[in-house]
């Protein structure tokens, strides 16, 4: 990537833990990168997928999301909760062309300065590496990125998305099992196929709005989906209100 | 710590004097006169803020003891950045200033003019009605670490050095490093019992926590260098605490660490690398080079112990720790005076923590009569409700902190940038906004303006929001319309070099906060009445005793039990190690309970059903089949344990195997009942540590030689021999293990794959074992086997667990909110833990525990209201769908449904939340809301966030639609 590349990292963090951390960082007069702009939260558990996704919606180049270490959480269990949270939000980046790994989820104790430091700086420099939001090779580019995270946010907002995610969340909190593959089997089975459906019918309604009057051809260009996939997104558009299909053209009801 | 000195430091009825000792305690229980001597820090503790240059200027360099003498600072330091007071100090011997009269740097330098060489030492009279001891511990000396190379070999490390070493805040910044070449080591040695368990330089007793630092320090040591190799010399591993086998076990696997069992007698160096020489188990020597040898040094009585004892008028034990007894382990020999910590004898954390609540107790029993006279209560004006109509007006302080910010970031920039934000009124640079005068200045301010929002860039909102929030209350003001922007401890601080772009970054913090602020609603501090009444569940001796200490408090008590009879576990011993009569404790403790005019006792009484929350708890007890109705603030639970039954070992099925305490009902009828006993096994850890529960019950180590000994005063011609996994008599218990041995109780050790087995033998039984030392088995033929069996929880905590709703662990014990900070109270509030419903432990621990648990009990009760922290969840019912996920995942069960109507409807119970906000990010319908962080106010961050780069049309039409409606709102 070109020299000079000021990557805009948004961070997350926890009141207890990484935010303790990035204060002890400063007393003792660690140096690191001035990429991060930080928000405060109690803890990881209350931050929601469409946080994360609005930030990248929003162009920024990285998200960083730091919590205490397993275990260690001043609520018990929030960081679990935030390990399914990232789960979802790294498949649904994927989903939108947006290289998952853009979003980091770390943990860092109030009293480790020093590895925080460490956690940013390579973050930092890893971003600076991929460069722009949009700019990676398996990444799509910016304007359709902010396209599909901007159908992504509504469809985060969505109830059947939201339950599934909750219902997921449930049953992981009950079973007791975080980990890694189990959590992101569950996300991929259980939560991915309403977000992408939904995100996709978000998606066309951007489309329709916009550009009016696209054929079905050029809609599936659009979306870059298959016609199996339009046909159920088309069902499903069909049953909303305000929506009406026309010879195969879809109208948004002014 | 942290959380514990922020605590402190903040009450306004802790006072905090550093520097200062003890010189004389006159006076009794409620009325003494205690003289102190308190000698200068010579920086004044209101002015300072703690930023660092007074150090950084400072010519004379002192060895940095908080860091093991391994660091350099100087004469003006703090010890550690989250010390309290968080004040820097001067180092009276090296100052030049000081000590000659020149230099004066510091005090050139410090713009707060917080230096003050005109303090004077201080002689303080205090009148106090009770006193605590904490001295906490002293080191072992330098002569018993010499013997092990320390101060001759540069790489022979204490323990306490090794963990600064790990500590990313040290001198090494976390790097393990050879102290002779500053290489890192790639084999390390960790030699216990260092300054413990040896009568050679006194120490006869075992300092307990020991044997877990060592393993957490070189499980530290292995995550920060995976490639070492770490050996452990251990005589026996006493990790008898809460949870503690599992974790050394999962970290011995995890880690592959060696676990040697010898006692290493010296350490040698040869060509640079120390030589370790040990003698196997079975007699093979064995040596071996290593890179590093770290010497678990133990807890010796704190260097002063003598000199406290004779100020306070107080005796001690014969290790110089403070004398105590089982049934009084917090009280010294003087009445008022209390003891907590190692100074009462070696320690962990929890322990430690556990007896300072307990003391508390102790001490407001003693003061319960003067309760409220000289406390402190702040009390604000009333809100001004004229502001909370106006639009928001944002005032933003822009703060220089000295050189601190204003050194690297151009603040006056900042200040004029942040005026053009939108709905900012004023906007201003203050040169250190925490100190009293610009406070005042600020509250001016506010109110000349009519601010309504204030934004404070400065240093972090966790160290200094909640005196921002303060300023505000005291000027009628909501304490919610404060949002920091932190631009010195994440910005100018670590972007020292950087000024254009720290100065930019300043910019963007504050604009999210200004933000922020535009969204910010008032919050109100919620306050809920308290029922003045506990309900102990369990009525023995920690459950009495907490039942006692409630009343002796000064409130009502109902303390059900579930048998006739109350004393529990404890009614079947007869003898303990000191002496001291069992008896005669739980003798006295029922008489209490039953004479107390403040304690409600019913018998044959289980919990049915609890409901509410703290302070408004609603019980049905089901009291000898009658269903009753109580009323209480808080729960206590002390459901004991019970003594594990064995399954093998032909228990049952021949009457010479019996159990420890089977023996001790024998023992009780004296000489007599050893006719014909001529050889006693012993046989530790049955159904204990992986036999069939998975944890140590930590007393049937102490119970063995207890009772070993009272067999050999007896009759001292018995032969007994005990085999054991590990003998765990920590503590003072050591010597009675000692004693044992001396009068030739034989201990043999075992291996769990390698259990002894009792097998008929003819009319008679034997036990065949594998002896460890002689590499063969044997067979003893025993007149009685005495099986050392372990604890099992209470078989009613499963059930409480549900009723209460708070969790147990997998053995069955309840779970403590956290074992360090919290080791009494669970994931509900309002409810307490003690005795063995939280874990095995002897009945000293388990009284210290039951003091523990009424002192945090008491502490709603003597409020009489509890307050709720207002950055709560709040549910909105009309979205709510009533699909329940919040309740299922909401860690403090704050959340309940209840019926509208037709339809079940989420709650927050306020008084129970926490704020953590699982339940926000989790709604389904996005019904709830956090307060101080709700969706839009974060939206709005995220926004402000992006308009450094794409300016200000970025923003989605709903929030442009509430920002209109918010518009049309203010116009109305």
């Amino acid at each position: 990537m070109s020299e000079g590349f000021n990557p805009r990292i948004l961070g997350i963090f926890c009141n207890w833990c990484c935010y303790a951390a990035a204060d002890s960082a400063g007393v003792s007069r660690y140096q690191y990168p001035p990429n991060v702009r930080v928000i405060r939260v109690m803890c990881t558990g209350r931050i929601d997928t469409r946080f994360i996704l609005e930030a990248f919606r929003l162009q920024a180049d990285g998200v960083f999301i730091g919590g205490c270490h397993l275990g260690e959480c001043h609520y018990q269990t929030g960081n679990y909760e935030a390990l399914i949270m990232a789960e979802l939000t790294r498949q649904v980046l994927k989903d939108c062309g947006v290289r998952p790994d853009r979003m980091a989820l770390e943990w860092a104790s109030a009293a480790e300065g020093p590895r925080y430091v460490e956690l940013i700086t390579n973050y930092t420099n890893k971003i600076k590496g991929y460069g722009e939001l949009g700019s990676l090779e398996d990444e799509d580019p910016k304007p359709l990125i902010v396209r599909h995270l901007t159908a992504a946010v509504k469809a985060a907002e969505n109830m059947k998305v939201r339950s599934a995610f909750g219902n997921v969340a449930k049953k992981l909190h009950k079973e007791w099992d975080y980990s890694p593959d189990r959590i992101s089997k569950e996300v991929a089975e259980k939560v991915m196929p309403a977000f992408r459906r939904q995100r996709l019918i978000e998606e066309t309604k951007l489309l329709v709005k916009d550009k009016e009057l696209l054929t079905n051809k050029e809609l599936i260009k659009e979306l870059s989906i298959s016609d199996e996939e339009f046909d159920a997104i088309i069902k499903a558009l069909s049953k909303l209100k305000g929506i009406s299909i026309e010879e195969g053209i879809i109208k948004l009801a002014s | 710590m942290a959380p514990k000195l922020v605590e402190a430091g903040r009450s306004p009825n802790i006072e905090i004097l550093t520097n200062a000792r003890l010189e004389a305690l006159e006076g009794k229980p409620g009325n003494f006169v205690a003289k102190v001597y308190q000698e200068p820090r010579y920086i004044d503790e209101d002015k300072c803020t703690a930023c660092g240059t007074c150090t950084m200027y400072c010519p004379v360099p002192v060895v940095d003891l908080y860091n093991e003498r391994l660091n350099v600072t100087r004469a003006p330091h703090i010890d550690y950045a989250q010390a309290i007071p968080s004040c820097f100090y001067i180092d009276a011997k090296a100052c030049l200033r000081v000590n000659h009269e020149v230099c004066n740097l510091c005090a050139q330098t410090c713009i707060a003019g917080a230096i003050d060489f005109t303090q004077k030492p201080k002689h303080l009279e205090l009148e106090i009605g009770a006193v605590v001891l904490s001295p906490g511990f002293g080191r072992i000396s330098h002569e018993v670490l010499e013997r092990f190379g320390y101060g001759r070999y540069p790489d022979v490390l204490t323990s306490m050095e090794f963990e600064r070493l790990t500590c990313a805040s040290g001198p090494s910044e976390g790097h393990i490093i050879r102290l002779s070449d500053h290489k890192p080591p790639k084999k390390i040695a960790f030699l216990q019992c260092i300054g413990s368990r040896d009568e050679t330089c006194g120490n006869g007793y075992c300092s307990s926590v020991c044997c877990m630092y060592a393993f957490k320090e070189a499980s530290v040591a292995k995550e920060h260098e995976p490639d070492l190799d770490i050996a452990l010399f251990f005589m026996d591993i006493r990790t008898q605490g809460k949870g503690f086998d599992l974790s050394r076990e999962q970290a011995t696997k995890k880690y592959g660490f060696r676990v040697i069992r010898a006692r290493v007698p010296k350490v040698d160096q040869v060509e640079g690398k120390l030589l370790l020489t040990w003698t196997e188990e079975d007699g093979t020597p064995k040596s071996e080079f290593f890179d590093m040898v770290v010497l678990s040094i133990g807890l010796e009585s704190p260097e002063d112990a003598k000199e406290i004892a004779e100020i306070a008028g107080i005796e001690l034990n014969k290790f110089n720790f403070c004398k105590t007894s089982i049934a009084s382990p917090l009280n010294t020999t003087r009445d008022g005076i209390f003891v907590a910590g190692a100074f009462q004898g070696p320690k962990d954390i929890p322990e430690s923590v556990t007896q300072a609540s307990g003391v508390a107790a102790l001490a407001s029993e003693v003061l319960g009569d003067s309760r409220g006279t000289k406390t402190i209560t702040i009390t604000y004006p009333e809100e001004n409700q004229e502001l909370l109509k106006l639009p928001p007006r944002i005032g933003v302080f822009v703060c220089h902190c000295g050189v601190n910010i204003a050194g690297v970031i151009d603040v006056k920039s900042v200040a004029e940038y942040a005026a053009t934000l939108p709905d900012v009124v004023l906007s201003e640079t203050t040169l250190y906004s925490c100190s009293q005068d610009a406070l005042r200045t600020i509250a001016e301010k506010i109110k000349e303006n009519q601010l309504n929002r204030v934004v404070i860039a400065a240093c972090s909102p966790r160290t200094h929001e909640p005196l921002f929030k303060e300023t505000l209350r005291s000027i009628g003001v909501n304490a919610a319309f404060i949002e920091m922007a932190n631009i010195r401890d994440q910005c100018a601080w670590v972007h020292s070099k950087e000024p254009e772009a720290a100065t930019e970054k300043a910019k963007d913090l504050v604009r999210m906060a200004v933000s922020k602020a535009r969204l910010l609603e008032p919050l109100y501090e919620t306050e809920v009445d308290v029922t003045p009444r506990a309900l102990v569940i369990g009525g023995g001796v920690s459950g009495m005793s907490a039942a006692i200490s409630i009343a002796d408090q000064g409130y009502e008590c109902i303390l059900i039990e579930k048998t006739d009879t109350l004393g529990g576990i404890a009614n079947k011993l007869s003898f303990t190690l000191t002496g001291e009569d069992p008896k005669k404790i739980v003798k006295e403790l029922v008489n209490r309970v039953k004479k107390h005019p403040k304690i409600t006792l019913y018998t044959n009484a289980t919990l049915k059903n609890l409901s509410g929350y703290i302070g408004n708890f609603i019980s049905t007890i089901d009291h000898a089949g009658e269903e009753i109705q109580v009323e209480h603030g808080v729960t206590i639970i002390a459901t004991g344990g019970r003594p594990y039954e064995p399954k093998d070992y032909l228990y049952g099925q021949s009457n010479r195997v019996i159990t420890q305490l089977e023996l001790e009902e024998k023992l009780k009828k004296g000489k007599s009942s050893l006719k014909n006993i001529n050889t006693v096994v012993m046989i530790q850890c049955v159904g204990s540590r992986g036999d069939d529960q998975n944890y140590c019950s930590k007393v049937c180590c102490m119970q063995a030689v207890k009772n070993a000994l009272k067999l050999k005063e007896l009759k001292p011609s018995i032969k007994i021999y005990v085999f054991y996994r590990d003998m765990r008599t920590y503590g003072f218990s050591e010597a009675f293990y000692r004693e044992a041995r001396e009068k030739g109780v034989i201990f043999l050790r075992y291996e769990p794959d390698r259990r002894p087995e009792v097998i008929k033998s003819g009319r008679g039984i034997k036990v065949k074992a594998f002896d460890r030392i002689s590499q063969m088995d044997i067979e003893i033929p025993a007149s009685l086997v005495v099986l050392s069996v372990g604890i099992s929880p209470s078989e009613d905590n499963d059930k409480i667990s549900k009723i209460v709703k708070t969790p147990i662990t997998q053995d069955g014990f309840f779970l403590e909110a956290h074992a360090k900070l919290r080791p009494v109270e669970v994931a509900v509030d309002g409810v307490f833990i003690c005795g063995l419903s939280h874990g095995p432990k002897g009945i000293d621990e388990c009284i210290a525990q039951a003091k523990a648990a009424a002192s945090k009990a008491v502490i709603p009760l003597s409020k009489g209201k509890v307050s709720v922290e207002p950055i709560v969840s709040r549910i909105d019912k009309d979205k709510c769908i009533g699909c329940g996920i919040c309740v299922s995942l909401c860690p403090y069960n704050a959340i309940q449904m209840v019926k509208v109507g037709k339809r079940r409807k989420a709650e927050t119970i306020s008084a129970s939340c926490k704020g953590c906000g699982i339940c926000a990010s989790h709604c389904p319908v996005l019904a709830i809301s956090m307060g101080g962080f709700t969706d839009e106010q974060i939206f709005s961050q995220i926004h402000a966030f992006a308009e450094s780069y794409l300016g200000t049309q970025q923003k989605d039409s709903q929030e442009k639609k509430q920002e209109q409606e918010g518009e049309q709102e203010n116009k109305e």
